[in-house]
């Protein structure tokens, strides 16, 4: 890598406004939160996008308590969302956790600002509000601790995915181990050597003390490592990107322009 | 999903905490099942890990420190029952087992990890019980954690063995009771209400609403989520979002959105997109019939700054496995005709 030139490498995401990506956990601690949290920070410090990390848990996360440090001005608040907006420190638009959240919803009126959009879903994989995105074709990343049951867990998550939506879902999907200890205690090497050619991306987030402590985020406090890591899912999610709009475009020959 | 590890999609992984070394000769006999290969490779990548000195605070959790205090005390340590792993030797053996360690005090950690335990084995094995069946039942044991962890259970042997079973016993006898007393009146109330409910035929759950006519309970999902019925396309009516797959109408330009995006994929009918359309381009009826019979759509219809265009999404549910895609499009409508029309459909 070359570190000496930037510190910050840019995701390669070539219309970030585009993105609609769902973080979901097959168990709880996974770090859907923080994962929502970087990959919307990464986006923004690297491709200087505009962004939303948005709470779509099921049962009230603290996405805005962690990271929304900042109030958000009224030119950029959306009405439906109201008192549930705030800006984190790299400047993400950030979206509480709301009362009978319609995760379609919230995406398509942050769509229409040309936000990029993040929905932290947590453990909330298979609730009825998510399929929406999922099938409108949101890329997922499935995050999981880089301890053994919770392993266990997320292969679970991903075997119902694909029992689910079919195969096809895994090729937009990101795997993001995240180390929550300085030390790791498993070797990922099989999962890694076996996940690699089925899903879009798979990458590991090293340890960083500033997300292990309680309280709110600070992304200056961030390792460049950490930050790296998470451009690497965003890489991941710009290639899932590209593939759609190919497809699109399949789709626009085949079933003509109207509709 | 189970956590076995029968998952297609990537083995199970070992944890490893610190510099114990998983034990080699297990790998040798666990051929059957694939997580102990796996073990193998992360030993080999963790070899490395094994050469690191030994941190002071770690080594409290290998299974051998315990016996060498033993062996400088000389007698069982008071704090030593409440550790998981020097339990491993019961307390009236402490002194035994510390001699026996005692020629191996010197030998590295892997070897002294190795050190066989044999009686603790044997007498765990030939145990009677339901644990020690189904452990004798299970080919390999992945590592010897289980054992020692399970070893506190020897010392205290069949006093404390009877006891348990004893109170299970009381405690399974009341919860007979008590579900024969449920079972009793279940069948009371079920017999009240057959009696109550017999002389009606009717049945009891209103019919299903129909797909494309949603009821409107269904405007308020919160309500219905239990239920298996469809949050597929509830309608919605709001001032900033108009959801629904209904036939729509010529009043609004919400309204003739929906009409139009209902001709196209329930209707299928060119002639009536046509209708709709200001400038109706050519072979509008060969782009319906491109579309798989059966397709499912639904539109989601959101207010632009422009009052006359509209940021339009259809969702759309192909027939064979229920595979969905979704169109975002621009619509502008304008005022022709009597009502409105779609005068301009654009990818968004």
């Amino acid at each position: 890598m070359n570190n000496v030139v930037a510190l910050r490498r840019s995701p390669k995401i070539e219309q970030p406004e585009h993105l609609s990506a769902i973080v979901v956990a097959g168990s709880g601690g996974a770090a859907a939160t923080t994962t929502c949290f970087g990959l919307a920070t990464a986006l923004r410090l690297g491709a200087d996008a505009q962004v939303a990390a948005i709470d779509g848990t099921t049962d009230g996360g603290n996405l805005l308590a962690r990271v929304g440090v900042e109030p958000i001005d009224s030119a950029r608040a959306v009405r439906q969302l109201g008192s549930r907006m705030a800006v984190s420190s790299a400047g993400a638009v950030v979206v509480g956790h709301g009362e009978a959240t319609d995760s379609a919803l919230v995406d398509s009126l942050l769509a229409d600002r040309s936000l990029a959009r993040i929905h932290d879903v947590g453990t909330a994989l298979r609730a009825r509000r998510v399929a929406p995105l999922i099938e409108a074709g949101a890329a997922i990343v499935v995050v999981a601790p880089a301890r053994s049951e919770p392993l266990a867990r997320m292969r679970g998550a991903l075997d119902w995915l694909v029992g689910t939506y079919g195969r096809d879902v895994l090729s937009h999907t990101v795997v993001a181990i995240s180390h929550q200890l300085p030390q790791s205690v498993v070797d990922l090497t099989p999962i890694r050597d076996a996940l690699s050619p089925l899903v879009a991306g798979f990458v590991e987030v090293p340890f960083d003390a500033s997300l292990a402590r309680p309280g709110t985020v600070d992304h200056r406090r961030l390792s460049v490592a950490t930050i790296d890591a998470w451009t690497d899912v965003l890489d991941a999610l710009g290639r899932i990107e590209a593939g759609h709009q190919d497809n699109d475009t399949a789709d626009r020959v085949g079933t003509g322009e109207l509709a | 999903m189970s956590t076995d590890n029968r998952g297609t999609l990537f083995p199970d992984v070992t944890e490893h905490y610190g510099p114990q070394p998983t034990p080699i000769e297990d790998t040798d006999t666990g051929s059957v099942h694939f997580p102990i290969p796996d073990e193998t490779i992360a030993d080999a990548a963790l070899a490395s890990s094994d050469l690191e000195p030994v941190a002071a605070d770690a080594v409290i959790q290998t299974e051998l420190e315990p016996i060498l205090t033993a062996d400088t005390t000389g007698e069982p340590d008071p704090a030593a029952p409440s550790l998981p792993d020097p339990e491993a030797h019961n307390p009236a053996d402490n002194g035994e087992a510390a001699a026996e360690v005692d020629p191996y005090a010197d030998a590295p950690d892997w070897v002294r990890a190795h050190i066989p335990r044999g009686p603790l084995v044997i007498s765990q094995r030939s145990r009677g019980g339901l644990k020690s069946a189904i452990g004798r039942a299970r080919p390999p044991r992945p590592t010897p954690a289980p054992e020692s962890a399970e070893a506190p259970a020897v010392p205290v042997t069949d006093t404390a063995a009877a006891a348990p079973a004893k109170r299970d016993g009381d405690r399974s006898r009341t919860w007979m009771l008590v579900g024969g007393g449920v079972a009793v009146l279940a069948v009371v109330s079920a017999a009240v209400v057959t009696t109550m409910t017999g002389s009606t035929d009717e049945p009891q759950a209103p019919p299903l609403p129909s797909s494309s006519v949603v009821a409107s309970p269904s405007t308020t999902p919160s309500t219905t989520a239990t239920a298996a019925a469809p949050a597929w396309c509830a309608p919605v009516t709001e001032p900033d979002r108009i959801v629904g797959n209904g036939p729509g109408g010529r009043d609004s330009g919400p309204a003739v959105i929906q009409a139009f995006e209902h001709a196209y994929y329930v209707q299928r009918d060119g002639k009536a997109v046509a209708e709709l359309m200001v400038l109706p381009g050519n072979d509008i009826q060969s782009f319906i019939d491109a579309v798989p019979a059966g397709t499912e759509h639904c539109v989601t219809v959101l207010p632009t700054e422009d009052p006359n265009r509209w940021s339009v999404d259809v969702l759309l549910k192909f027939p064979p496995v229920g595979d969905e895609g979704i169109h975002k499009q621009w619509i502008t409508t304008m005022p022709a005709d009597g009502g409105v029309k779609i005068a301009n459909v654009e990818n968004r």
